[in-house]
């Protein structure tokens, strides 16, 4: 079967529940011939994944329990006066920049100094994490020398996971809701950068000196005095990263929430905080 | 009203990245009516929904270059960082000494008592009960600014789990009609689930009816 008469055969049983539901067991020749396509389709396979859970949403909306002002149709309408403040509000706002490309995979061709650590008020903060990703980005395109410094087994683990950290940051800055803290050694001095979006998050540093045999960096964070490991940063020069999704720690990335970096020995036993922030 | 109500979302988002007035305002028309009233139904408190808008619909007019259409829809989109910046909100509330938390929030109905116990629990509400929270605002939200004859279709078909030929028979229209009502209100709430991630994820893109012209 040919994907565009599968994919508009597809289009009318998504029409109905049942039939939708019902491809997957149904015996009839066509049925099975669309289900044999299906199974081999990610485009096809996907669509009726989309559909049956739309359908399934349906019974989410608990459309049983009275709604929010019904009958009320204003409750639906937002008042005039917020599209009048909003308006006004991107009238002094500064406007979007065309679509420019990511930071990330271009490099400009000289590394954007992270040490210079100017970080500070909300703007700086989003000039810092596209500092760091450009640094990361310019790691990546320097893996020779990155080899030349490493053994070869850490340097191929190491730009992997540099390559993951790359593209998570990536998308993370591509989040237009995306949130970021600098990350505060003891001496209240900026040293690194804590940014997530819902999905994932990264933690990027050059302020850590590459740890002694039998320890590592550990980023964690603390609610209700509740301390959590998130993972063990990965080193590549002299940047220290860590990137991960974010799942069920969102609950943890809470306003009030610590999150810090700490030297953890391979007994278990840790320091005092070397990087800390509070979201 | 704006001059752009028959142009896309998609060139709506492009025209915005460039400074564009009114076509922002042709998305806030088009879109803010969705926005607040799955972030009202959410957060049940007028002053933090209209907040939230806010950021959201200024959000976009300073980073409407970032949107990709073809990672998805532009009012899910819009709905996603509404649903971050609402959770973000009740995460906060949550957070606040119950009494606190028991003096802002008025229970009005079941449905609001549910959403009043996850964020009043000491330790974090559980994911899914945000999830399904935000899942069921935005559904109601959907259906409720859908036309009523679309909503019809699809309550007829999935309520009482009827075809499209016994919709026709039962309502009158022609099955064309049907069938058009019903795979417009279907792809419509579809995008608006785009916002929640988790409950579409193994969905992958969304089939058609990406932009928001009608």
């Amino acid at each position: 079967m040919e994907h565009a008469e599968a994919h508009e055969r597809l289009a009318d049983l998504a029409l109905e529940p049942r039939a939708l539901g019902g491809l997957a067991s149904a015996e009839d020749p066509a049925s099975r011939e669309l289900r044999s396509h299906v199974a081999g389709c990610q485009l096809c396979s996907a669509d009726v994944a989309g559909w049956l859970r739309t359908w399934a949403a349906l019974g989410a909306g608990d459309r049983a329990v009275p709604d929010l002002g019904a009958g009320d149709p204003r409750v639906l309408v937002p008042p005039a006066e917020l599209r009048t403040r909003i308006m006004r509000a991107i009238e002094v706002a500064p406007a979007s920049s065309p679509a420019s490309p990511s930071p990330i995979g271009r490099p400009s061709g000289s590394v954007v100094p992270f040490a210079s650590r100017a970080f500070g008020g909300i703007r700086r903060r989003a000039v810092g994490l596209v500092a760091i990703a450009a640094v990361v980005a310019a790691l990546l395109a320097g893996g020779v020398a990155i080899q030349s410094r490493l053994d070869l087994q850490h340097s191929r683990s190491d730009a992997a996971a540099l390559a993951s950290i790359e593209s998570s940051v990536g998308r993370i800055l591509a989040e237009p809701g995306h949130s970021e803290v600098p990350l505060l050694a003891a001496d209240g001095s900026t040293g690194g950068v804590l940014a997530w979006s819902d999905a994932e998050f990264a933690v990027l540093t050059s302020d850590l000196a590459v740890p002694a045999e039998g320890q590592t960096y550990r980023c964690w964070i603390e609610l209700n005095g509740k301390r959590t490991v998130l993972g063990d940063l990965s080193f590549s020069g002299s940047m220290a990263a860590w990137a991960g999704p974010m799942g069920s720690w969102q609950w943890y990335f809470t306003p009030g929430a610590k999150f810090g970096v700490s030297l953890f020995s391979t007994t278990g036993s840790s320091g005092a905080p070397i990087l800390a922030a509070t979201l | 009203m704006t001059s752009h109500e028959s142009t896309s979302d998609t060139a709506l988002a492009s025209l915005i990245a460039s400074g564009d007035q009114e076509a922002f305002a042709a998305v806030y028309d088009r879109h803010s009516g969705m926005v607040y009233g799955a972030t009202l139904r959410y957060i049940r408190d007028p002053a933090i929904a209209e907040e939230v808008v806010q950021d959201v619909f200024v959000g976009l007019w300073q980073r409407a270059g970032l949107y990709d259409p073809d990672a998805g829809s532009l009012i899910g989109w819009l709905l996603r960082i509404a649903r971050n910046k609402s959770i973000d909100r009740m995460r906060a509330i949550a957070v606040r000494p119950r009494s606190a938390v028991m003096a802002a929030a008025e229970p009005r109905d079941a449905d609001w008592a549910l959403d009043v116990a996850a964020v009043d629990a000491d330790v974090p509400a559980p994911d899914e009960v945000a999830i399904r929270g935000w899942t069921r605002s935005v559904v109601r939200t959907a259906l409720s600014v859908l036309p009523a004859t679309e909503r019809r279709a699809l309550e007829l078909a999935y309520d009482e789990g009827l075809t499209q030929a016994e919709i026709a028979g039962r309502t009158g229209w022609p099955i064309g009609t049907v069938k058009t009502r019903t795979r417009r209100a279907l792809a419509n709430l579809r995008m608006a689930l785009e916002s929640v991630p988790e409950f579409m994820d193994a969905a992958g893109a969304t089939a058609g009816g990406r932009d928001g012209t009608r």
